[in-house]
């Protein structure tokens, strides 16, 4: 009985590590993403993404 | 696990962005266009104003000098700045007179871009298509921050909680941060830009943690420090233009932009947060019975 207590425990705590890895890096991945082109100075990226930046609100010019 | 979830901020990133994309060229781009054209004429206006000397071109290129020695080669749709830029009118015809022959080193370009560093899209189908990547990469980005939203959280999602996932991304990406710094037309008055995107992705990652903590707080002290954090930008208050600047374009025109483009948010953010929870369902069938077959056997 408290022996499946704990692989349950382990099972879960081992689920919630790798779900919190998977998660810091999809959150950085799309953090990336969203600094490139909303955020980005270099002209050429800010005259790509013009219009998309105004319409999504990030801060422009 | 991973799979699952960049498949999702992917999945329902592209579709997300579409549909985006659709609203911005039917609703949202005719309002840019316009803000564009207020933003030529502000331009020509304080060219003009400056001047000592104004001329407009044929073909609707205008530009002012103010007063010294610049040469001009107009009849041959050629001239020579003093700061060493050079340009040619192609379509500007010989035949115009200075009311003073002279100009001098430092004056106005504001109304025509001498094409340095500055490469922009064609107006038309590839100003369109640029609009609907740049789309489509906010909306993924988007998605990758739902999904890894989704994974933290562990359970399955429904579409109910999908939309309310996209709720809170709305709030915490577009209406908060709108609050003081509401989206600006181009041209418009606005403090300096850096400070703004601090501001605005301060108050994003406030909110959006803050909603997490009043969603999903175990005890009223979570919840009320998750209010809290949804409070604190907007007591620092936002990076606002100096008193009395205006932009180029009517208020009328600015104050439907606003609206408009929160629609718009809105509408990206329901699409993507059903879709998102649409697709990570999906995935999650498929993991849990490819994990399960073996064991059938």
């Amino acid at each position: 009985m408290s022996e499946v207590k704990v692989l349950k425990q382990e099972t879960k705590s081992v689920a919630l590590s790798q779900r919190l890895a998977a998660a810091v890096f999809g959150s950085i991945l799309g953090a990336f993403i969203l600094m490139g082109v909303g955020f980005a100075n270099a002209d050429l990226v800010h005259n790509a993404a013009h219009d998309s930046r105004h319409a999504n609100s990030f801060p422009c010019h | 696990m991973l799979q699952r979830l960049l498949l999702t901020g992917l999945l329902s990133g592209a579709v997300a962005g579409v549909v985006l994309t659709l609203a911005h060229l039917i609703m949202v781009q005719p309002l840019i266009v316009k803000a564009e054209g207020y933003e030529q004429q502000a331009a020509a206006q304080a060219s003009a104003a400056i001047a000592g000397v104004s001329h407009a071109h044929p073909g609707g290129i205008s530009h002012a000098h103010s007063g010294g020695n610049v040469p001009h080669l107009h009849e041959q749709n050629f001239h020579i700045h003093a700061e060493g830029t050079s340009h040619v009118h192609a379509d500007a015809q010989a035949g115009h007179k200075h009311t003073a022959q002279t100009a001098s080193a430092d004056h106005d370009h504001g109304s025509h871009s001498h094409g340095e560093n500055s490469w922009a899209p064609q107006d038309g189908m590839e100003r369109s298509l640029y609009t609907l990547a740049a789309n489509m990469l906010t909306a993924i980005a988007f998605g990758l921050l739902l999904a890894a939203g989704f994974t933290l959280y562990g359970g399955s999602i429904s579409l109910t909680q999908g939309l309310l996932w996209g709720g809170a991304g709305f709030l915490s990406f577009s209406f908060l941060p709108g609050l003081g710094l509401p989206a600006e037309l181009p041209a418009a008055a606005a403090g300096d830009l850096l400070a703004r995107q601090t501001w605005w992705l301060g108050t994003a990652v406030a909110s959006s943690i803050g909603l997490a903590m009043i969603a999903f707080g175990k005890s009223n002290i979570w919840r009320a420090s998750g209010l809290l954090l949804l409070v604190i930008p907007h007591a620092i208050g936002a990076p606002h233009a100096e008193a009395g600047a205006v932009g180029a374009s009517p208020p009328e025109l600015a104050a439907h932009f606003v609206m408009i483009s929160l629609f718009a948010a809105a509408f990206m953010w329901s699409v993507l947060g059903a879709g998102a929870a649409y697709i990570y369902g999906r995935l999650g069938e498929e993991e849990t019975s490819s994990l399960a077959e073996p064991h059938a056997t």
